[in-house]
């Protein structure tokens, strides 16, 4: 598209501009009304009167001449009744004089402005921007269009002089240019609604409206055949541009209201403003009561700048750039403004008598101008001296609020800068930001996949808490420092975005809080680390207490072995060595009884040992259950016990089955102490069902001890039940003073969570 | 003719066992020293009776004496233990085992037990009046009183709930409840969930 459309559009420029132009310069415009009376054509009406008296021209005057040929034979005749344009003309005075004269365009200043001076310099000034458009562009697609409805509207209004003479090729350009330029604009607005990803709400057969151009081109062909039907064709002509413009316009003010985006609203201002005084001021009244309050070239003057306020589509995306500097100027010209009629007023009262109105509006216009100078200049000293901005909304301070708000809520340093990053991109509408970040122990930056903009390492090093840079391409801002990296956010502004002060102000309070933030999440970071190390340390065990356990279970297996070694190891030798005396006796006669006797002892031995392993692990527990094994251990307590016994035990259903275990060596223990130390004469036992666990009370008779005694001297195993208990998050109470007896209490309960039996049970 | 298999982890035991009877043509002896094996084993081949080691390590005889009991109905089981007796003869009352031998109990012992057995009688040291005396002294002394949670077991049961259902229903896991259902039975001295409501219901225990 782009070297497609672009030279050849330029040349076909160029060609007819050139043209254009030169009809322009080529004979001055001055628009004498002619009327054919006795076969003369004697002035009517003169449009540029000043002129006319100069030149001594009065109505009533017949023309003669027309550029040395008889009027008669003059061209532009045809169409209407006046000369639109001529070099000299020879008039006949009713006195008979004949007078001769020659025009320069200087003798008419207000044609020579408004026909050819402003023409032409849009003219150039149209082709040097779509030039500049074309080396500088973006968007290709948008910028061609956005050339090609600047390039058509220029000869649009180059042309509407030409035409205005009346000659051919100007009308044919004037009236398909006229169209094609707003079907043009309807086409860039489509795909720059796309673009700024609006919907567009008409029809995107935009092709189909190239038609109306042509109809255009045609029907200025046929108003040069027939010229008679001229103004006809005009008029149908300007209804069509009437109805495109209606249909852009609606368009614009639809979306604008469904919408309401700043882009648009530009748009809509950009398009609306300047076409009011062309629609108002000579098109409508033109259809309808054939005459204009503003003549075209006048009118058409501001729609000059509808092009020039498109501009801004390509050189900057972000438009509330725009409507920002529209928004402060308001403010502070209303500002200004109400002071200055204030202070008008209040000078009229004191020194009116002596104040010419010159003066006063002079003061006025002064004291208005240097006030909006001033608002400008206060702006620019506080963000100098004391970081304070004029803010359209509050935006800024609100959006500084979130963003911090949603960057303050990462935990890892990483997510931080992304956020961040994103952040900052949101809200200053740039695309290419990021955080760099560089190593200076080996002087090199860390990648980053995607990003190709390099940046010196000098400046890297050089740059300091709390600096903007702006270098070659990119803004530059320090981040955050530590001892081995150092972070700055980049910001691609491609030279053509420029960062307000107020951004910048955004921007470096910003990368203080994050300098912050920083320093803090790496804290966090650190401690989190360290709460995993713990927690790893943690899953592997304790190495002191592997070893601890590992101790005692060697001690134990030690005194196992020093156990049996004593006891059933030699009783077993002194066996195997009767029965080797009897394998080796020579004397047979009284073997049978000898080995009974040998069987006897055997069977003490084996009695022994299945003690010793009962003692090891309670019998019955696994087999027969709990209660078996208790009332077992309690039988055999009662057949060595002087005291009486009395004991209850309670069905209980425990969710861990190693709490039986638990409980039966707690019965071992207590009746073990009660055997061994209580002298009692009567000894209680009970183990109690409870809502979630059980209880143990043991009570005495007997002499009973001090408890603390007991306790600091480790004997009868008090200590090793409380800690078995207190294992178990149990509770043990003891209770005993010498001769007083013994209360000791145990009470376990599982935990609730895994077993809530009476929540259920109702 | 009488058949039997003799069940135990130790293999040195089970060899001394078995040569106990090499010289009785009559007894044919088969051996299994894995008591997760035995149940498959014997639904191709039945015993008359078995002979079975209490503490094994991966199932202990009690168990494994229901187990069999409840394919085979007819089986004889004779419990033969290094323990205590005196303490397994509960399971002769609750018709769970025929007979109980100790490890130390003589040769004659033993044949005179497991001939006894095959013929449909019981043998049975003297002390095992003692421990019927203890036995319906106890029972006199306290009728079976239900405590809260067994009342609710019960119940749950008597509703029909499968131990799952039992399992979420009391918020334990269900290896609990089956655990807690053996230690209700064998309070109840019955074998089966409907047993035990039948129990429950004729001696108004709920």
């Amino acid at each position: 598209m782009r070297s497609k459309l672009f030279w050849p559009a330029i040349i076909l420029y160029l060609i007819i501009g050139f043209y254009l132009n030169y009809v322009n310069y080529s004979e001055p415009y001055i628009q004498i009304g002619v009327e054919e009376e006795n076969d003369k054509w004697v002035i009517s009406q003169l449009y540029y009167k000043d002129w006319a008296e100069g030149q001594n021209i009065s109505v009533g005057d017949a023309i003669l001449t027309v550029d040395h040929e008889p009027i008669n034979e003059l061209n532009q005749l045809r169409y209407k009744s006046k000369i639109l344009s001529a070099n000299e003309i020879t008039i006949l005075k009713p006195d008979g004089d004949l007078i001769n004269i020659h025009i320069k365009h200087l003798d008419i200043p207000q044609q020579f402005i408004y026909v050819l001076i402003i023409p032409a310099c849009y003219y150039l000034l149209t082709l040097f921007i779509a030039f500049y458009l074309h080396f500088k562009q973006r968007n290709t697609k948008l910028a061609d269009l956005l050339i090609l409805f600047m390039l058509t509207v220029s000869l649009a209004y180059v042309s509407s002089g030409v035409s205005g003479r009346m000659d051919t090729i100007g009308i044919i350009v004037n009236r398909s240019s006229m169209l094609l330029c707003l079907v043009i604009l309807l086409h860039f607005l489509r795909n720059y609604y796309s673009f700024v990803k609006t919907n567009w709400v008409f029809t995107n057969n935009i092709k189909l409206f190239y038609i109306l151009p042509f109809i255009a081109f045609v029907l200025g062909c046929m108003g040069t055949i027939y010229p008679a039907s001229n103004d006809i064709l005009s008029n149908v002509i300007l209804a069509i541009f009437f109805i495109l413009l209606v249909i852009i316009l609606s368009i614009l003010l639809i979306s604008y209201f469904k919408y309401s985006s700043p882009q648009l609203k530009i748009l809509l201002n950009s398009i609306l403003i300047p076409f009011l005084p062309f629609l108002f001021l000579y098109a409508l009244p033109k259809i309808f009561f054939h005459t204009y309050i503003l003549s075209s070239e006048i009118s058409s003057l501001f729609l000059l700048l509808i092009p020039f306020s498109f501009i801004f589509t390509q050189l900057a995306e972000r438009l509330f750039d725009i409507e920002y500097h529209i928004t402060r100027l308001r403010y502070y010209v209303i500002f200004s403004l109400i002071f200055t009629v204030w202070f008008t007023v209040g000078l009229y009262f004191i020194a009116g008598r002596y104040l010419t109105m010159t003066v006063m509006s002079g003061v006025s216009f002064f004291t208005f101008s240097s006030l909006v100078i001033l608002f400008y200049v206060k702006e620019k000293v506080d963000y100098r001296k004391r970081k304070i901005l004029f803010s359209t909304k509050g935006d800024y301070i609100h959006q500084l609020y979130t963003a911090v708000d949603k960057i303050g809520k990462t935990i890892k340093i990483d997510e931080l800068l992304e956020k961040f990053a994103y952040e900052v991109s949101m809200h200053l509408e740039l695309e290419d930001v990021f955080v760099l970040t560089y190593n200076y122990d080996k002087n090199e930056f860390i990648p980053i996949a995607g990003e190709s903009i390099t940046i010196d390492p000098d400046i890297m090093e050089d740059i300091r808490l709390g600096e903007i840079r702006k270098i070659d391409k990119v803004y530059i801002a320090f981040l955050h420092q530590d001892a081995h990296f150092k972070r700055a956010l980049v910001l691609g502004h491609n030279n053509t975005i420029h960062l307000k002060d107020e951004e910048l102000l955004w921007l470096e309070l910003l990368l203080l809080y994050v300098n912050n933030f920083i320093e803090n999440t790496k804290m966090v970071e650190e401690l989190l680390e360290e709460l995993k190390h713990m927690k790893q340390a943690d899953d592997g065990q304790l190495p002191w207490l592997n070893k601890l356990l590992w101790l005692r279970f060697e001690e134990e297996k030690y005194q196992l072995a020093q156990e049996l070694h004593d006891t059933n190891l030699q009783e077993q030798l002194h066996i195997a060595r009767e029965v080797d005396v009897l394998v080796n006796a020579k004397n047979t006669t009284d073997i049978q009884e000898k080995l009974a006797k040998i069987h006897k002892q055997m069977v003490a031995s084996l009695h022994e040992l299945r003690t010793y392993c009962e003692n090891l692990k309670p019998p019955l527990l696994d087999t027969l259950g709990l209660n078996a094994a208790l009332e077992k251990l309690i039988r055999k307590v009662q057949e060595r016990a002087n005291f009486v016994l009395i004991y209850t035990i309670d069905r209980l259903y425990l969710e861990d089955e190693r709490m039986n275990l638990m409980i039966y060596r707690l019965f071992q223990e207590l009746l073990n102490n009660a055997l061994k130390h209580s002298y009692a004469a009567s000894v209680e036992i009970h183990l109690k069902e409870m809502n979630d666990g059980f209880e143990i009370i043991y009570k005495d008779d007997g002499v009973g001890c001090n408890v603390e005694d007991i306790i600091v001297a480790e004997s009868m195993g008090i200590q090793g039940m409380q800690e078995r208990v207190k294992a178990f998050n149990g509770q043990f109470t003891i209770d005993s003073n010498i001769n007083e007896g013994m209360f000791i209490r145990i009470m376990v309960k599982e935990g609730s969570e895994t077993l809530d039996y009476d929540a259920h049970s109702g | 003719m009488i058949t039997m298999l003799i069940v135990d982890d130790h293999p040195i035991v089970l060899e001394g066992t078995k040569n106990l009877f090499q010289e009785n043509e009559d007894i044919i002896i088969d051996t299994e020293s894995d008591a997760t094996c035995v149940i498959q084993r014997i639904k191709n081949k039945p015993y008359d009776i078995y002979l079975i080691d209490i503490n094994m390590p991966l199932e202990n005889g009690i168990n494994l004496a229901r187990n069999i009991k409840a394919i085979q109905s007819n089986a004889s089981v004779i419990l033969y233990t290094g323990d205590d007796i005196t303490d397994y003869y509960p399971l002769i009352l609750e018709r769970k085992i025929e007979g109980i031998l100790a490890k130390t109990a003589s040769k004659e012992q033993i044949l005179r037990t497991v001939r006894a057995i095959a013929n449909g009688e019981i043998v049975l040291p003297k002390n095992f009046l003692d421990f019927l005396d203890d036995k319906f002294k106890l029972q006199g002394a306290k009728d079976i009183h239900l405590n809260e949670k067994e009342k609710k077991i019960l119940r749950l049961i008597a509703e029909g709930h499968t131990n799952k259902a039992i399992a979420i229903e009391l918020n334990i896991p269900q290896r609990t409840t089956e655990r807690y259902l053996t230690q209700l039975f064998s309070l109840l001295n019955v074998d089966s969930r409907t047993e035990a409501v039948n129990l429950a219901e004729r001696m108004n225990l709920l």
